[in-house]
């Protein structure tokens, strides 16, 4: 087994978290010396399925091995001695150290007293770092590179350990074009030096320039694996997408009517640019951008979680000046917020406290909380979005990804919002939960409120929105009528490529 | 925005990130020329030696201070550590093999090995904090609290509530001692600050202290036993403060259960202003003893020029609010450019 | 995506709830230890449930029972304060200091501080001179939390320096020394009957009951609760979680002051080294209570319950003639111990 020409093999992967099966039944094989590329839309698996082959994660159930060995990692720094190391999408680097020490973490040089040989460190950092061709100051502290710069420290301490298998998770997402290719040729390199690649990225065109074989995930499943000469680009994005996902989204069936929000030349930090935009009552306006693209700058602009620095926004014509959260729900604007654990709920507390929080002020009596009526109206609420939950005064810490993200909803439609922001509604919600979340937006914009949905998956923005704007670096860069656009015109926007 | 700042600074902006980078420094310069101008007797080497001695306690306490912080923690229990350390010591003086406890001076061990033990008994008391804090996962604040009352309460017990009188000659010289016109604690003092300073920045060790503090996470993946090195940061701690309880009880010719209350908000004092952060990664020895000395300072110009002790402490008071705000606006504007 | 992971296997360390006897042990371990404590002390001791030593227990818990109704908001915030030992020793020189007709008092000639501490001459009614002093108090407390909220320095730090700075506060107001007597309104504070209960119990009770009705049943309770849970949550629900935070600082020097008045009454005196050490005593009795460090959870009877542990183990340990000095040893070991199982109960 041991000269068998996979050098990684997962066998019938199993890997679940409350309320979602992220990983099912995968198998997955990478030939010795491939660059082999892992595709699928956000959700899909690949990020769990990378934790696991770090060692990250435990799994459930199947079997991992390696070099037709089966291993079993308990932490990652087993899995970067056995041979695997992985390049983060969230680096993992100390923001005060700078790239030398950074690099060499945990495997310092040092003479046998223990003493630092920075000398020597420097000198292979700076041959780790040289063939990238990017000047990188070595001796500041990290936080003080420029993202792309720290991206490259991160992919030479990756490259490092000598491994086996170098795992790149999605690295172009903030490298500029000349940085990318230089990237390719670095893994070009590798590759002829007998090192595997395994590439998970979501720009197609990159797997066709140094992809071996592509497999692509959905839903937690294995769809496919191919040689990349054997496919288009289009066969790709029908296998990431699946065939019928346009048909599961609720019908549509009152139309906007009278301007809710405007948001006129509006500057604040994370846009690089003044934005507009306007949102008319009962309409879906979908936002679309990859990560990183200002879209939840922009929405905590709007919602007051961060300060407008010129600009104005007015609701139904009026002028609102919105200096926190509070002022922006009293008026009657509300976000949903990307980050659910953080941001959208209190997890220690329970489903009728979470649901009725920001309304806590108005259903008071002379300072005393009135718990007939909080319960009351969470019982509403509760019942009406169908939150599973074994009572109002259950945590909401104990409920699935789903219901969390309906009590998230069930707050702001008590609070009697007028516009909804929903950043990433449905991230990390399973396919059920999702179709619910999407028939409760529907449902809202027909009562009348001013919806905007930002996400990206591109599915759900065309499926749901009336109109749908682009956003790219901080900037809107278009807006598309989501019945008469693809998919694929969307996409090339929003990163830039057309 | 993102940029290499180094690369595009001005002239003045290169003044202004100094001052602001030294201002510990430029403070304690401006302090003693404040001072000597204040008070004629303040630039004298006894006066100098006097300030240095009086801070060079609290000084070795925040040296095992900035360890514990660098790794993001916290040790409320040097002081009382610091008097078991002193009372334990004294007691082992008078501890005869067969006669136990008594009043006149029986060691069974030679002075050497009752100052080893004393400072592997501060050693142990940091490990207990250390194992509690790294594999229990308590909150350092509230563990090391509890140390805290217990040590004193072992120091108290211990010393039968009393002050154990006499520890004889042989530790004199640590106590008392002068090397040339230097105290022998303050040479102590400044010396285990080199040391541990020399230590965190060009050893292994060091480098891996302030890899845990700066992102635990990341050093974690990265292989570093991340429990291992917040232990020894809380080892180191113990026994700096039972070699201070040492230092102290030579000095006196006691053990005095009492001694030491309070020293530890001190040290914590020191070290924040020393720019060392309490959520740890960042921050080093340098500071934390040019603060020590910044305190020294301006308490004992306080003293020379007749300020009553009680508005002292409120100025301290104001002058720990006053540093720790400095540094955390310098610490915010330094993150606020790379961001 | 990722982010949603990572928080997700946070998760699948806490399953849901057990239920039955085992969670209703765990749930209520303090109450459960409050009287295994009670039953062992009557055994060991006969005079222990005497009427005398009972209330004796309680009005010695009641000082730092009524400092930390107070700490209990700070904590359930995530933030701590460390000035209100210095704050209660601060309450009873200014007290002192208005029962004598003036307002500010700056160091008299020292060495003569005792005679001229000089006559009663009350110049304020005694509940106008006891609210002033707890208005000085929440003063104390409002920097706290400004330093906290508007200048972000964390709570440790910032309360370390306003512990030193009203500490020097109180030893220049008083002149170093303490100031003996007091009018017999704030006597009665400190060492008044109503019927069995002494007055300073009284407070505490009453104290106990206001502080529990605001963290049960008021919108501003439960946002301290929201803001100590989740403080981003919270603010992006609407909840203006600085003005929330400052409140309690506040609440915390009021309370730490109306405790110094109190103990002031009770010694017939201001003694401005009165109060050290005890901001430390009143943290440990919030955690041994039970509410989180970190904040979110915890409740002020929990925290009463703390108090009387430890005032229960010392009388205990009084009683059965252990001598001081260990007791001191024991009571350590008893935080780490609380705090320990506190661990054990919420990883459960």
């Amino acid at each position: 087994m041991a000269d068998s020409q996979y050098v990684l093999e997962m066998d019938k992967v199993c890997k679940s978290f409350p309320g979602v099966k992220a990983l099912d039944d995968v198998t997955f094989s990478v030939k010795r010396g491939d660059c082999h590329c892992l595709v699928g839309q956000n959700g899909a698996g690949k990020s769990t399925l990378i934790k696991i082959l770090a060692g990250a994660y435990p799994l459930d159930l199947g079997v991992v091995r390696l070099d037709g060995r089966k291993v079993t990692f308990r932490s990652p720094d087993q899995a970067l001695r056995m041979g695997i190391s992985v390049l983060y999408q969230e680096l993992a680097l100390n923001p005060y150290f700078n790239a030398v020490e950074n690099i060499f973490i945990g495997r310092e040089l040092s003479n046998r007293w223990g003493i630092i040989d920075y000398e020597r460190m420097k000198r292979e950092a700076a041959d780790l770092i040289d063939p990238f061709g990017v000047h990188v100051n070595l001796n500041v502290p990290i936080r003080e590179l420029s993202v792309a710069q720290q991206q490259i420290v991160a992919l030479a301490k990756a490259l490092s350990f000598d491994s086996k298998v170098v795992v790149f998770d999605e690295p172009s997402a903030v490298l500029t074009t000349e940085e990318l290719e230089r990237l390719f040729a670095i893994i070009m390199r590798l590759k002829q030096s007998g090192v595997t690649v395994i590439y998970i990225s979501h720009r197609l065109e990159e797997i066709f320039r140094i992809g071996d074989m592509v497999t692509v995930l959905r839903d937690g499943r294995v769809v496919g694996t191919t040689p990349v000469a054997e496919v288009t680009q289009p066969d790709l994005v029908r296998m990431m997408v699946g065939r019928d996902v346009g048909m599961e989204f609720p019908a549509r069936k009152g139309c906007p009517s009278e301007t809710y929000l405007e948001v006129a030349n509006v500057r604040a930090p994370g846009l690089h640019s003044e934005a507009s935009l306007v949102v008319r009552k009962g309409e879906i306006l979908g936002i679309f951008g990859l990560v990183g693209s200002g879209r939840t700058e922009l929405a905590h602009a709007i919602a007051g979680m961060s300060r407008v620095e010129y600009g104005e926004i007015r609701l139904k014509g009026e002028r609102l000046s919105i200096q926190s959260p509070a002022d922006g729900i009293r008026k009657g604007v509300a976000l949903l917020p990307e980050n659910r654990k953080d941001e959208g709920l209190v997890l220690g507390m329970s489903v009728a406290e979470n649901t009725t929080m920001p309304i806590w002020r108005r259903i008071q009596k002379v300072g005393l909380l009135d718990r007939r009526e909080l319960r009351c109206v969470a019982d509403t609420y509760v019942n009406k979005l169908g939150v599973k939950t074994a009572g109002l005064d259950y945590p909401v810490r104990n409920l699935s990804g789903g219901n969390q993200q309906k009590v998230v909803l069930a707050k702001w439609l008590a609070a009697n919002s007028q516009v909804l922001i929903l950043d990433e509604p449905t991230r990390g919600v399973d396919i059920g939960a999702k179709m619910e979340i999407y028939r409760l937006v529907v449902d809202a914009a027909e009562q009348g409120l001013g919806i905007v949905l930002i996400s990206s998956e591109l599915g759900e923005v065309l499926g749901l929105a009336d109109r749908v704007l682009v956003m790219r670096a901080g900037c809107i860069v278009g807006e598309f009528d989501p019945r008469e656009v693809d998919q694929e015109t969307i996409l090339a926007r929003a990163m830039g490529v057309a | 925005m993102t940029h290499d700042i180094n690369k595009n600074r001005g002239g003045l902006a290169r003044i202004v990130a100094f001052v602001r980078e030294q201002n510990l420094l430029i403070i304690l310069i401006a302090l003693m020329i404040i001072s000597t101008i204040a008070s004629p007797v303040f630039f004298t080497v006894t006066n100098l030696m006097n300030l240095a001695r009086q801070a060079s306690y609290t000084g070795i306490l925040s040296i095992g201070m900035t360890y514990v912080a660098l790794t993001g923690g916290l040790d409320l229990s040097v002081g009382a550590v610091a008097a078991f350390g002193g009372v334990f010591l004294a007691y082992m003086f008078h501890y005869g093999l067969y006669s136990g406890y008594v009043v006149t001076l029986s060691p069974i061990f030679p002075t050497p090995v009752i100052v080893l033990i004393t400072l592997l008994s501060g050693a142990l008391f940091g490990a207990f904090n250390g194992v509690l804090i790294a594999k229990a996962k308590l909150a350092p604040f509230i563990v090391s609290l509890g140390t805290m009352v217990a040590a004193r309460g072992m120091a108290y017990s211990l010393a039968g509530g009393r002050t154990i009188f006499g520890i004889g000659p042989s530790l004199e010289f640590l106590g008392s001692g002068y090397v040339g016109r230097f105290p022998v604690p303050v040479l102590i003092w400044l010396g285990t600050a080199l040391l541990a300073q020399l230590v965190l920045r060009f050893t292994v060790y060091g480098r891996r202290i302030y890899a845990v503090g700066g992102d635990e996470e990341s050093a974690r993946l990265s292989g570093v036993n991340v429990d291992l090195y917040k232990i020894s940061a809380y080892v180191i701690s113990g026994a700096l403060a039972a070699l201070v309880g040492i230092m102290m009880a030579a000095r006196l010719d006691q053990g005095e259960p009492r001694q030491a209350e309070g020293w530890e908000l001190d040290a914590i004092a020191a070290t924040v202003i020393g720019g060392t952060s309490l959520s740890g990664g960042r921050g080093a020895i340098t500071g934390t003893v040019m603060a020590c000395f910044v305190l020294a300072t301006i308490t004992n110009i306080l003293n020379l020029v007749g300020v009553h002790p009680f508005p002292q402490q409120v100025a301290k008071g104001a002058i720990i609010i006053v540093g720790i705000l400095m540094q955390g606006l310098a610490g915010r504007r330094s993150k606020k450019a790379n961001m | 995506m990722t982010q949603f992971e990572k928080n997700e296997s946070v998760v699948t360390l806490r399953p849901g709830r057990r239920t039955g006897i085992g969670q209703l042990m765990l749930e209520y371990n303090l109450y459960i230890i409050l009287a295994v404590l009670l039953t062992i002390s009557s055994i060991v001791s006969r005079e222990f449930f005497t009427a005398n030593n009972l209330t004796n227990l309680l009005l010695r818990c009641s000082f730092n029972g009524i400092i930390i109704s107070g700490m209990t908001f700070v904590i359930l915030t995530g933030g701590t304060d460390l000035s209100v030992g210095s704050v209660f020793a601060f309450a009873g020189v200014f007290l002192a200091t208005l029962q004598r007709g003036y307002f500010f008092r700056f160091m008299p000639e020292l060495t003569t501080a005792f005679e001229q501490a000089g006559e009663l001459n009350p110049i304020l009614p005694l509940p106008a001179a006891v609210a002033l002093t707890v208005v000085v108090g929440g003063l104390v407390g409002l920097v706290n939390g400004l330093l906290v909220t508007k200048a972000k320095m964390p709570p440790f730090a910032a309360t370390l320096g306003t512990m030193v700075a009203v500490r020097g506060l109180a030893f220049t107001y008083a002149g170093g020394f303490p100031i003996p007597g007091f009018t017999e309104g704030v006597k009665w504070l400190g060492t008044g009957q109503l019927g069995v209960v002494p007055v300073p119990v009284a407070i505490w009770l009453v104290v106990l009951v206001v502080v529990w009705v605001i963290l049960k049943f008021t919108v501003f309770g439960r946002e301290v609760y929201a803001v100590g849970g989740g403080e981003t949550a919270a603010h992006f629900s609407g909840i203006r979680a600085d003005r929330v935070k400052i409140a309690v600082y506040v609440i915390s020097g009021m309370l730490a002051a109306l405790a110094g008045v109190v103990m002031a009454g009770r010694m017939n005196a201001a003694e401005p080294r009165e109060g050290a050490g005890y901001e430390l005593d009143a943290i440990a009795a919030v955690a041994i209570g039970g509410t989180l460090m970190s904040g979110g959870k915890g409740s002020v009877l929990g925290t009463a319950a703390g108090a009387i542990v430890l005032g229960l183990i010392a009388n205990i340990l009084n009683l059965t003639n252990v001598p001081p000095y260990p007791q001191q040893i024991a009571k350590g070991l008893i935080i780490l111990g609380a705090v320990l199982m506190q661990r054990f109960v919420s990883t459960r």
